[in-house]
């Protein structure tokens, strides 16, 4: 039966307003920073059979998988066990999860004449699920056990009655039990609310009217997303990264993990194959295999079809080949905390791979990493344990025709926030010391990488650390076309001895009251030869201390004459000169 | 006497005028000035012919604050921050709202890096201060002011919400220095905390303050030129009037100086009438925006963004969709029908229009229906051609194999849905039922799809007012003065102690009550009212409760229990027994303006009169099916007559539709009251 193009298109208005509705529950209900805030969740409408058919921005990369929520909840509980009312919770990430501990999702079947005829589905982060240390997410662990409390796909309600024991186990085992109940509590009203809204529209519209626009609603993606794929010149294009170990004990952080991309355009279908890359670690830097195509299927989505909500239907213009216990489809028991690091360069070097076929839609890398940090101890002031989950900033590579943007959270977050300074201060014993971007840390190029971030805290207490930063020694953030690389991730920390320590990943670090531990996202990659830089927006960028006089020199050969801050254009030019002939 | 309002658009200054004695009131719209909008208004109040000496009171909108904003024609504005955070305002949040674009861009600065100076001094989230202010870096920043010629300063340090003593010392060792400066200080725009968003807002409105101050130097002269004896009322994003001399000092809470007269005019209009919740619902050629109005006020919310940069002060909760009559209709390469929201705009407009239009627009469609009439187009003043509005909407019609009818009917359905999907997100976001709601529908393509949207939403009545295409400088005619104060104030609300809360809320309506004595307003006008913002102690986001000040330790628990319900209402559950923190005090303060008694129109009959009844006409309605609609030109209605759907009724700027099955009776003042409901008399 063919529905007509009006239903069509009100349905699917409705629907997306469906997971809108999901997102603003949580985003003005949940007690966590990290979902309000960091907004480091996703939500969507998915059928009965787990398609993903209308969703709301959050967490990209959290996407794909919540189909795999909904595959999982079948093969656990059974098809035929579910049962109106019943809420579902999961986390395990090797039953429904897909990610790591801390990552719950809920999901809400919208049954209609006695069948499951719709999910409506969230995924958000919460500050803890036990494990070894505080915040579910390390550098040390080396399985699955270790990192916190495991819930395979269960009914958090059944038929509408809260299931009491399964919030004594989550009780019981978080250490910030109120907090995580508080955001459980959100989420279940969330999906209620989206799986009433898709009962609504089927009220409306009928059921069968309804099913057959779900239908209609994939093949509409998939046709757009072939239409897309069509218009990349046939071919196969690579890229590859290689990033650091994950500070595991069997796997010093000097190791080398390559991640390996191979993208064939063919006709209408693209393939990314990534053959090649290294096997699963001993520690938790593995990606699920959902989250790896859940990152993927990101990657084809800003490559191909960026502004136009998604579904899975778009998806079927891909496929995805990973290699069985390499990082990206690891084996159970690997430990996987750490699996948003690798994820996070799947994106970047996408765009990379396809720079030759469209340099017009491409920029340098970005900094690559979430430059997730976790803070955690007894507050002073009020005596209770928090657990504080945040990530940092950094630049973005430049732009065709544009700098990069400085200041924005890495590719696989979203419409994440920072916490505000004013914030941290009343929720947690910490003094912010300074909150700038960092001078030179964007790559040099005719249109110059995004500057990175340094944050700073002053503790007013001992506490615990976990930082992970990622891409610091062997790939830092690239240039493209003859740009430069960014300047690369780090965490440094002034000790009260005044000593200085620089991090890249550490779990679980002991902190003191009144040192300062300093997180500093690095920059993006130039876009094209510094050298071809208009000498007046390097002035511009001197005299607004984005680059120093010493980099427009160096790397632009610009000089400037001081005090007068003007442009010394024989000197320059002769300098460019140079500068030319030595490449 | 009369009072007057002008209401400046980018196309049009409308004008209304309304004689107290009579309570007659006559419209007008001249051409927008937009070198000088001053002229625009001027010209309003001369086309009326009036001496303006007789003038009790004058509100005036105007985009003079939007446009210098969007344009990017502001001042040359330097900001002043604390030690090591000059670069709040570039890194902002850090979060990108297009999350597939690899390109995203993020809002420019509004002031460049080299004018944003930082000076030594600390206060911290408690407000003691824990570093002095720098004399030394103060004399620094003077020096760059100087040599920069800078003309505008925004100062906002951090914590300055619990303790302003720092910007204060700055503020007047600038206003010694640089006379000439106009300064802002964060602590008298807002006193929230979350500094990105009060850096923002004290930025934006030091960029926008030398331009609005010339203006209104400029138009106040002018306006006393001609006589004019009154005060000259400036209409603010929170839905009321302040006078133009404190504008001056706030200019950024008039951003959204139009948009908020059309919602504080639908709640106007309701209170005369005997509504007390609304919904108003404006749709131009472009847009179609909506707000809520419960218990006779719009609804506002504390934060608001322009060209993605937040302002964080309280404005007229307005949700904005592009769907107007020249919204767009297309097909996207997966073969998915989408009205909007690309607009024709005014230039080439709709295909009908005949000035070049190739795209098929809803104004198009709703001509192919039959709603509108081709030979009383803007009251016959406007030749248009249905047969190029016909020829674009069949390319349409024969992508999907439908009648050229049928296609028009899609256009119109797909826009409906958009507009009752917007609306419906603005109740369901307050937890509200539509259904406890009526409807006030004006701009220009209001009134066509109002009754339709209301079906939809089953909103029981919908009233579309008389002049419903200067509705907005209608409204700014009706607003009250207002005053919107908030502090910050985080403690758990079991521990709070009443008598800082007493002694905050009491500070807070003093400087309201100042604000007012400023702007001359007797104290038996002014009525105050406060709200605490709460949550559970964890959440971030809060919601605001009323609360009677002051306060007494007994009151907690009706309180909290206040808090519980609002809760459960908007996000369906709550937690009564998790402890609730007081986030922040608001004090609202409404200065009463005394309302005119408008005229009432000539009473008649149930049935209206003959030479109020045009021929009837076809109109397309589905399925292959055409109803005869009766015609009726709205001037010659009279109060008390009732018309039953379905039909259309005409006037010069808009036309409303009244479906089958649906009633419609004209109130005394000239309102049509359409009555969804069967049973409706």
């Amino acid at each position: 039966m063919k529905t007509d193009p009006v239903t069509i298109e009100v349905i699917r208005n409705r629907l997306i307003a469906a997971s809108r509705d999901i997102r603003r529950t949580i985003e003005h209900a949940a007690y966590s920073p990290i979902l309000y805030e960091v907004v480091d969740f996703s939500c969507g409408v998915l059928d009965s059979e787990a398609n993903l058919i209308a969703e709301t921005p959050g967490l990209p990369i959290f996407l794909a998988n919540l189909g795999y929520a909904v595959q999982s909840t079948y093969e656990t509980i059974g098809r035929e066990n579910l049962h109106p009312g019943d809420v579902i919770l999961c986390n395990d990430p090797y039953n429904g999860g897909g990610t790591h501990c801390p990552d719950l999702v809920t999901l809400c079947p919208a049954f209609y004449e006695g069948e499951i005829r719709a999910w409506a589905a969230f995924r958000g982060h919460v500050p803890d699920m036990g494990g070894i240390h505080p915040g579910g997410w390390y550098s040390d662990t080396t399985d699955i056990f270790q990192e916190g409390f495991r819930l395979p796909p269960v009914k958090l309600f059944a038929e509408g009655v809260p299931n009491e024991d399964v919030f004594r186990l989550i009780k019981t085992n978080s250490r910030v039990p109120d907090g995580v109940l508080g955001d459980i509590r959100a989420m279940v009203a969330a999906v209620r609310k989206g799986s009433q809204r898709v009962l609504d529209v089927i009220e409306q519209f009928g059921l069968k009217t309804t099913l057959s626009v779900l239908h209609e609603i994939l093949q509409q993606g998939e046709r757009m997303a072939r239409a897309a794929v069509r218009r990349i010149p046939d071919g196969t294009y690579t890229a590859e990264a290689v990033l650091d170990g994950d500070g595991n004990d069997d796997a010093p952080l000097d190791e080398k993990l390559l991640l390996k991309l191979a993208i064939t355009v063919k006709g209408d279908e693209m393939i990314a194959d990534f053959t090649g890359t290294g096997p699963q670690n001993r520690g938790p830097m593995n990606t699920p295999e959902p989250s790896t195509i859940s990152a993927t299927r990101y990657a084809f989505k800003i490559m191909t079809t960026p502004h136009l909500p998604s579904n899975e239907g778009f998806f079927r213009a891909l496929r995805i080949i990973i290699p069985e216990g390499s990082f990206l489809k690891p084996k159970f028991p690997a430990a996987c905390a750490m699996w948003p690091t690798p994820s996070t360069t799947i994106p970047d070097l996408f765009i990379k791979a396809l720079a030759p076929a469209l340099p017009g839609q491409v920029r340098g890398g970005h900094f690559g990493d979430s430059m997730a940090n976790f803070i955690y101890g007894t507050d002073p002031r009020s005596g209770k344990y928090y657990v504080c989950s945040e990530a940092d900033a950094g630049g973005y590579g430049g732009k065709p025709t544009e700098d990069g943007a400085c200041a924005l959270f890495s590719m696989t977050l979203g419409d994440t926030r920072n916490v505000p300074a004013e914030v941290v201060e009343v929720r947690y014993p910490w003094h912010v010391e300074h909150f700038g971007l960092v001078q030179d840390s964007g790559g040099p190029g005719k249109f110059r990488g995004g500057l990175g971030v340094r944050r700073d805290y002053r503790l007013a207490h001992d506490a615990g650390m976990t930082v992970t930063a990622d891409r610091v020694k062997y790939t830092p953030p690239w240039g493209i076309f003859g740009g430069k690389p960014g300047k690369t991730n780090i965490t440094v920390v002034n000790r009260n001895d005044g000593s200085t320590e620089r991090w890249r990943k550490i779990s679980n670090l002991s902190l003191q009251k009144g040192e300062i531990v300093s997180f500093q996202g690095g920059g993006g990659g130039g876009y094209g030869n510094p050298l071809d830089r208009d000498p007046k927006r390097v002035l511009n960028d001197v005299i607004n201390g984005y680059v120093s006089l010493k980099s427009a020199e160096e790397n632009y050969g610009v000089v400037i004459r001081t005090p007068e801050m003007k442009i010394d254009k024989a000197a320059t030019s002769v300098l460019r000169q140079e500068m030319q002939e030595e490449v | 006497m009369y009072r007057l309002s002008t209401d400046v658009g980018g196309t049009f200054t409308d004008g209304v005028l309304l004689d107290e004695q009579t309570g007659r009131v006559r419209v007008t719209k001249v051409s927008s000035t937009p070198r000088n909008p001053a002229i625009g208004t001027i010209e309003v109040i001369e086309k009326f012919g009036v001496p303006l000496r007789d003038a009790s009171f004058l509100s005036h909108g105007t985009t003079v604050v939007i446009n210098a904003l969007i344009q990017g024609k502001g001042a040359r504005t330097a900001l002043i921050t604390t030690k090591g955070f000059r670069d709040i305002l570039e890194i902002g949040r850090s979060n990108r709202t297009e999350m597939y674009d690899a390109l995203y861009s993020k809002p420019r600065p509004i002031v460049p890096r080299y004018l944003r100076l930082e000076v030594g001094e600390r206060i911290n989230a408690r407000g003691e201060v824990t570093e002095p202010l720098s004399m030394g870096d103060l004399e620094s920043v003077l020096e760059v002011l100087v040599r920069e010629k800078v003309e505008s300063a925004a100062v906002c340090l951090l914590n300055s919400y619990v303790n302003p003593q720092h910007e204060i010392e700055i503020g007047e060792f600038l206003r010694t220095k640089l006379p000439q400066v106009t300064i802002s200080l964060s602590h008298l725009i807002t006193r929230k905390y979350y500094e990105y968003e009060r850096t923002s807002t004290t930025a934006q409105n030091a960029y926008v303050m030398p331009v609005v101050r010339h203006y209104l130097d400029s138009l106040e002269r002018e306006l006393r030129e001609r006589e004019f004896q009154q005060v000259l009322q400036i209409m603010q994003s929170n839905g009321g009037v302040m006078t133009a001399s404190v504008a001056r000092d706030i200019p950024i809470a008039m951003v959204e100086s139009g948009p908020a007269g059309g919602a504080i005019g639908a709640a106007q209009l309701a209170k005369m009438i005997g509504y007390e919740n609304v919904i108003s619902y404006d749709m131009g050629g472009t847009t179609a925006k909506t707000s809520i109005i419960t218990g006779g006020l719009p609804e506002t919310t504390d934060q608001y963004l322009v060209e993605e940069r937040p302002i964080l002060l309280p404005v007229v909760d307005m949700r904005e969709i592009g769907a107007g009559g020249g919204s767009i209709a297309w097909i996207d390469e997966g073969g998915a029908m989408h009205v909007g929201p690309q607009s024709a705009g005014a230039v080439p407009g709709p295909a009908c229009y005949m000035r070049g239009g190739e795209d098929p627009t809803v104004t198009d469609a709703d001509l192919q229906l039959g709603i509108l009439d081709p030979d009383y187009f803007l009251g016959g003043e406007m030749e248009i051609a249905p047969k190029l509005g016909h020829d674009v909407i069949k390319k349409v019609a024969d992508h999907f194999d439908l009648s050229v009818d049928e296609a028009a009917l899609g256009i119109v359905k797909i826009v409906n849905t958009n507009m009752s999907g917007l609306l419906q997100s603005m109740t369901v976001k307050r937890g509200y039922d539509p259904r406890e709601f009526a409807m006030v529908a004006f701009g220009g393509a209001g009134p066509i799809h109002a009754a339709a949207i209301a079906k939809e939403l089953r909103i029981p009545t919908v009233i579309i007012p008389p002049h419903s295409g200067v509705f907005s400088a209608w409204g700014m005619l009706m607003a009250d003065l207002r005053h919107d104060l908030g502090q910050t104030y985080i403690v758990e609300l079991d521990k709070a102690d009443v008598a800082v809360i007493n002694s905050m809320s009491g500070d807070l309506e003093t400087r309201v009550r100042g604000i007012f004595a400023k702007e001359n307003v007797g104290d038996s006008e002014i009525a105050i009212s406060y709200e605490l913002d709460l949550r559970y102690v964890g959440q971030e986001h809060t919601l605001a409760v009323d609360i009677s000040a002051p306060i007494a330790e007994t009151d907690k628990p009706t309180i909290a229990e206040a808090f519980d319900d609002l809760h459960l209402q908007i996000y369906g559950h709550n937690a009564p027994v998790e402890p609730k923190e007081i986030v922040s005090l608001k004090v609202i303060g409404i200065g009463k303006v005394t309302k005119p008694v408008l005229e009432r129109i000539r009473v008649g009959d149930e049935t209206p009169p003959a030479e109020a009844q045009l021929k009837k006409r076809n109109i397309y309605v589905g399925n292959g099916k055409y109803i005869l609609f009766s015609i009726y030109y709205r001037d010659k209605l009279l109060a008390g007559n009732v018309i039953s759907g379905p039909a259309v009724i005409e006037e010069i700027t808009a036309t409303t539709v009244v479906e089958a099955g649906q009633t419609c009776r004209v109130d005394e003042y000239g309102n049509l009251i359409i009555s969804l409901d069967k049973e409706a008399k």
